[in-house]
């Protein structure tokens, strides 16, 4: 029983992390920027595949480190600085901030027109635009997932702490499958995409799904964090079921 | 003072990045971009006093007349994220 809370715990803090959309929107930015240039049609095509498998091999290492490094974090604060208590009531307070946050200000209103423009500073956002601009070789790509994964880390951080105490609490063996199944599903919206894209959708049904659902998005995050919150708070600081 | 924040050539420019980036037929693409153009310069004349909002809007509808993929992408460049 108490592995499975702490497997749900991973799970679910994976499966917010996947629903976060800037690593989505810059693979949106990699695609116009590379499919876009004055190649022959079939010579962009052959270009792209390999940049975006950087790309992704970007963001998955990134996930990956991210969270080991969060697990590094969780136990030598847990041993010395911070009590293990205090620690887990401060997830606890930025998942439950972040959850209004997103509700009220994921994506940005200013625009006069619907759009999916999000709650990064636009310097940030022009700096990600221009490397995608400026992506010709493999290094860059996996360099631009890399760091899209660092931008969006004042949303995701709490995600990998949940994350590093759930995977703490298993044993060695159980792990290494949670690690891979966490980094498998972060980057599972990104090879969704490319499937898509692959199979014949262009950019603009993308962009397309993507304002239609923007809404949905928002607010699915938004509770999926305010419920994270709950649950952390009723199995890791109330001690529901003898975690 | 229009040139400061006009220029059709950019425009042009970006236009035929978006439908390479869409797949659009070569063909196809080149009639869109004049008529679009055409009806700017159109909706342009006699005004005096245009912010780059307005023109933006003038080619967005213009745009949306012609392709709705392309003006989809019109509207939302530098809003992907």
């Amino acid at each position: 029983m108490v592995s499975f809370v702490f497997l749900g715990l991973i799970l679910f803090g994976t499966l917010l992390l996947a629903l976060l959309q800037l690593p989505l929107g810059t693979l949106l930015l990699l695609y116009h920027s590379v499919l876009g240039r004055p190649n022959s049609r079939k010579n962009s095509a052959t270009k792209v595949r390999p940049l975006v498998s950087y790309y992704l091999a970007g963001v998955a290492l990134a996930d990956f480190l991210l969270l080991a490094a969060a697990c590094f974090l969780v136990s030598a604060l847990s041993a010395g600085a911070l009590s293990a208590t205090v620690l887990r009531y401060l997830i606890f307070l930025l998942l439950l901030g972040l959850s209004l946050f997103i509700l009220l200000f994921y994506y940005r209103r200013s625009s006069p027109v619907r759009s999916t423009e999000l709650w990064l500073p636009r310097l940030f956002a022009r700096f990600l635009d221009a490397r995608a601009k400026a992506t010709h070789n493999l290094p860059e790509a996996f360099s631009l997932g890399f760091s899209t994964v660092l931008f969006e880390l004042p949303f995701s951080l709490p995600l990998f702490l949940v994350s590093a105490v759930g995977l703490l609490s298993l044993t060695p063996s159980a792990q290494l499958l949670a690690l891979f199944l966490f980094t498998v599903l972060a980057v599972a919206p990104l090879l969704v995409l490319r499937l898509k894209i692959r199979s014949g959708k262009n950019l603009a049904d993308a962009q397309r799904w993507r304002l239609k659902n923007r809404d949905f998005l928002r607010f699915l995050t938004g509770f999926g964090f305010f419920v994270l919150a709950c649950f952390f708070f009723a199995f890791f600081l109330l001690g529901v079921g003898g975690v | 003072m229009l040139d400061q924040f006009f220029s059709p050539e950019a425009l042009v420019s970006d236009l035929k990045t978006s439908s390479r980036a869409l797949n659009l037929p070569e063909g196809s693409v080149e009639p869109i971009i004049k008529h679009t153009l055409e009806g700017v310069l159109t909706w342009l004349e006699g005004r005096d006093i245009i912010t780059k909002s307005d023109l933006e809007r003038a080619v967005s509808r213009e745009l949306e007349k012609y392709s709705p993929d392309l003006h989809l992408l019109y509207e939302n460049r530098n809003k992907f994220i």
